[in-house]
């Protein structure tokens, strides 16, 4: 039994053994060294779960006290550093020295850049911001012509698209949010440029690739782009725009953590076009009206679902003129494109994420041509799914995806009688990659993709290979080996099904400086296509001329400087990109130069901001060496030039009040004509000389002038992100 | 035996209030030397120091809210953007462990819009347009959980000065806005003797700038 005396005695000893604790303190000291030796400070070293530690000097000299007894942890950490976790017993006065270790892992490694721009606000070293993308002058707030500025590109000014490095424009694939566009472009008949369907105020991070990209993109035989939507609004917000060509209306409408957005968008050239003088008779249009639906819905604070959908109808009716008739030809375009594009994206613990996400597109286009009529009907489906999971030093990412491409075409010849063609093509497809860190300094990534094209009845394997190496500070050499290839033109798939895929092999090397506002890039590049679909052109319409013979190659460098620092309050950048490329392919008698490319291509892009008077003001100069035509009175296939490209174009954007914006462009500021080809007679003349037409500009400038207003609920918030 | 059991638990409480003391006795002394330091190397053993703290108390939210208003501090110290542009993200990370602590709380909320706020003199040209929206809602958050916080208030006209100042409008509604936020700093009465109570001191500069012969009135 115990008595109350000695429960009180107990308990009395066991209060003064609390404060004995206090008493009696050990010094724990040491010194802290990274891997080369050298003394590491501001190492945080301390017993776990204590507030007893200390912060290392500057020799790496560490000591503190502790009242602690007994098995506890000592931990050592440091940003950047792994952090060291040493089982002690403190029974004395303890010494200790540590090695830190750097950590290498997918943040603090060398990012791999050969082939590629990227814009966007959240990475680090990035060569571009989102609103470069729309604030480009020339690029008339479109995403390709902003990309046009950069090098690797050649303007085709009659067509609008993007053409990378000797490929055709059907060999760029874009995707948003990592499925496939399967429209890009909005609808323009041939020799009008088109536009892309998207806004890129819609979109948070753009990455273009030249070249090289990793094995999660399929079918793109020379170039990627990538687009990254904005995610949650930060609140609710109605835009309304009125502009020389349209009007559009959106709302956005937010709630704790989701958000919808509708817009309604219409425009029309028509007025625009009565006022300008424009080289083709426009009788309608071009107009279109388009609905567009967002829905933003965060499930945690780390898995989202987003949802995209447009519907859009363009109408254009014009008279072309030709050199084969007296007449023009008279086109009448209506286009109707759906596209829907759903993700989601679930995190699994700290270190991975599984991602699925899919798109569907439909288009019907009916285009009367004089008395023929042509109906184009497609329909696209894109599934998409992966898991990406970070192990220490190896990133790695592992999927599947299923492309589905639906193509018909009937045609009503001037004499009646129908023609029909159609076809079906089904992909899927398998990639891994990983990323492994060797050092801070050092990445490797390699890829495999596996394909299989139902409608060839052939899989193939492709690999992909790149690295890049820190070579300063500041500096950086990467390179990128891969084997891509890519379903045929839809244009060449519907006139014959006897071909299969396209191939190409990309191998380039680049170097890259970002030094205090200012980055520098190098780029050299070798690619060799094979497997280039060929037809004999006297019988177009026949599938038993068509084969996959062809080749091609395409080499050159690029060069980009651009510069935020040396001038106050300008940001300019400049890009020269030499192309030297040949093909055989399409209707191509033998190898030679190709009419989308030209050898020395160049621009310059510049903004300053004047913040007395509230307005940015851009320009821009792209000039490109004359592109190769083919001329029937010259023996030699593709042996004429064009005369050069140059465009000098003007923006700016006037902010009277916080919610307004007053934006206006130019475009040809010279009034320079440009040609971008010749067509000439189908038969010579009575001199035996074929007469031609120069292919130009719609109009010598295109001129815009806008005035956005975004109102909120609040209206001392400050929106100036829409523009 | 009664007399025993109530001794005992007098000594369970007074245990209790020696650990509770000693946290909130290490956390005053350690935030007062955070006020008073003057260089980046103190700074930095601060900033490890609420860092161990934070570590051994799992449950609160002050030792994260002051190991992130101390890289604050430290990013006023540096001149190398990119540097500064890291610490102020360190302190992003540390107050992302505060809010899982406390997700309701009109101090984190508004520091989290002040280190943007931060972020944005970085780099002006393109983050301005970006992340003003994002910071007017952060405070607008902070005001709503706390209408009586005075740092809210505060950095929320600072920032509507900031935007006036650019397009050359008015500044009267903002003033009225410091005048509540020195209003508010003068009723400020703290909810524990370790709430923030930083921020006053820059309400000099914006008053002077809303004197009367200043606003333009």
């Amino acid at each position: 039994m115990i008595t109350q005396g000695q429960k009180l005695k107990i308990v009395i000893l066991s209060i003064f053994s609390l404060s004995m604790v206090e008493i009696a303190a050990q010094k724990i000291s040491g010194t802290i060294v990274d891997q080369k030796g050298d003394s590491l400070i501001g190492v945080n070293v301390y017993l776990k779960d204590s507030y007893d530690g200390a912060t290392s000097n500057i020799n790496g000299y560490f000591s503190f006290e502790t009242g602690l007894k007994g098995d506890q942890v000592l931990i050592a950490s440091l940003v950047g550093f792994k952090t060291i976790e040493a089982p002690i017993v403190v029974d004395k006065n303890h010494v200790f020295s540590f090695i830190l270790k750097e950590d290498v892992n997918r943040l603090s490694g060398v990012t791999i850049t050969a082939g590629s721009f990227e814009a966007s606000d959240e990475k680090k070293a990035v060569v571009l911001k989102p609103l470069d993308i729309a604030m480009t002058a020339g690029g008339t707030a479109d995403i390709t012509g902003a990309l046009n500025t950069l090098p690797g590109t050649t303007t085709n000014g009659e067509s609008g698209k993007l053409f990378v490095r000797g490929g055709t424009a059907e060999e760029t694939q874009a995707f948003i949010d990592g499925v496939l566009v399967h429209n890009f472009y909005a609808a323009s008949p041939n020799g009008i440029p088109s536009r892309t369907r998207f806004s890129p105020f819609l979109f948070k991070g753009t990455f273009f690739s030249t070249g090289g990209y990793s094995a999660e993109f399929g079918q793109a035989l020379s170039s990627v782009i990538s687009l990254t939507s904005n995610d949650l609004p930060v609140e609710t917000r109605t835009d309304i725009s009125l502009m020389t060509v349209g009007s559009d209306v959106a709302h956005t409408q937010k709630w704790k953590n989701g958000s919808i957005y509708g817009q309604v968008q219409h425009t029309n050239l028509e007025p625009y076009n009565g006022l300008i003088d424009q080289e083709y008779d426009w009788e309608s249009g071009p107009k279109s009206t388009s609905g567009t639906f967002m829905l933003r819905q965060k499930l945690t604070d780390q898995n989202m679902i987003k949802v995209y959908a447009n519907l859009d109808q363009s109408d254009m009716i014009l008279n072309f003129p030709s050199i084969n008739n007296p007449t023009p030809d008279h086109v009448d375009l209506t286009n109707k494109n759906l596209y829907l594009n759903a993700n989601y994206r679930h995190a699994i613990g700290n270190n991975s994420a599984a991602y699925i996400g899919m798109s569907h597109g439909e288009t019907n286009e009916t285009i009367l041509f004089n008395e023929l009529s042509v109906k184009d009907n497609q329909e696209n489906n894109h599934i998409k799914t992966y898991i990406s999971t970070d192990i220490s030093r190896i990133s790695l990412k592992a999927g599947g995806e299923i492309i589905t491409a639906d193509h018909t075409e009937d045609v009503l010849m001037s004499d009646g009688s129908p023609a029909s063609s159609s076809y079906e093509n089904n992909i899927s497809a398998g990639f891994v990659e990983g990323d492994y860190y060797i050092t801070n300094a050092l990445t490797l990534r390699s890829g495999i993709r596996f394909s299989n094209y139902s409608l060839f009845g052939e899989s193939l394997l492709s690999p992909r290979l790149s690295m890049a190496l820190r070579t300063s500070d500041n500096g950086q050499v990467s390179a990128a080996y891969g084997k891509f290839h890519q379903t045929p033109a839809q244009n060449l798939m519907i006139r014959s099904q006897q071909i299969t895929y396209e191939t190409a092999d990309h191998l380039m090397l680049s170097y890259r400086q970002i030094f205090n506002g200012r980055t520098l890039r190098t780029e050299v590049y070798h690619k060799k296509y094979d497997r280039l679909v060929k037809f004999d052109p006297s019988e177009e319409f026949n599938p038993l001329v068509y084969s996959n013979d062809g080749s091609g190659y395409a080499q050159g460098f690029d060069l980009f400087y651009r510069d935020s620092k040396t001038l106050k309050n300008i940001d300019f950048w400049v890009t020269y990109s030499y192309l030297d490329t040949e093909r055989d392919h399409r209707d191509f008698p033998y190898q030679s130069v190709t009419s989308f490319s030209a050898k020395h291509n160049f621009s310059v892009v510049y903004n300053q901001f004047f913040s007395k008077l509230k307005t940015q003001v851009g320009a821009s100069f792209r000039y490109n060496s004359g592109r190769p035509f083919n001329n029937p009175n010259d023996t030699e296939f593709n042996g004429s030039t064009t005369r050069d490209f140059a465009d000098l174009s003007f923006n700016m954007a006037y902010l009277p009040k916080q919610n307004v914006i007053i934006y206006a462009s130019a475009t040809n500021l010279l009034g320079r004509n440009n040609v971008f080809g010749y067509e000439f007679e189908d038969q010579a003349g009575s001199d035996n000389y074929f007469d031609s037409r120069a292919i130009v500009q719609p109009a010598k400038r295109f001129l815009f002038v806008g005035v956005f207003i975004t109102l909120t609920k609040d209206k001392s918030k400050n929106n100036l992100e829409n523009l | 035996m009664k007399t025993l059991n109530l001794f005992i638990t007098l000594t369970l409480a007074s245990v209790t209030l020696f650990a509770q003391s000693s946290y909130k006795k290490t956390m005053s002394g350690t935030i007062m030397e955070m006020y008073q330091a003057e260089d980046l190397s103190t700074q930095d053993q601060l900033i490890n120091k609420f860092n161990r703290i934070a570590q051994a108390e799992s449950d609160k939210w002050e030792p994260r809210y002051y190991e992130a208003l101390t890289h604050v501090f430290k990013s006023m110290r540096i001149q190398d953007l990119a540097t500064k542009d890291a610490v102020l993200d360190q302190a992003h990370v540390a107050l992302k462990a505060a809010t899982a602590i406390d997700d309701n709380n009109s101090e984190i909320v508004a520091l989290q819009g002040f280190v943007d706020m931060m972020k944005i003199a970085v780099d002006p040209g393109t983050r301005g347009q970006t992340l003003s929206p994002k910071i007017m809602a952060a405070f607008g958050h902070a005001m709503a959980l706390d209408p009586e916080n005075p740092r809210a208030t505060l950095f929320m006209a600072q920032m509507q000065i900031g935007t006036a100042q650019f397009f050359g409008s008015p500044i009267t509604e903002s003033c009225s806005m410091i005048s509540k936020s020195e209003q508010l700093f003068k009723d400020f009465k703290p909810k524990s003797s370790l709430s923030p109570m930083w921020g006053e001191e820059s309400l000099v500069g914006y008053k002077e700038m809303c004197s009367p012969e200043n606003s333009g009135e």
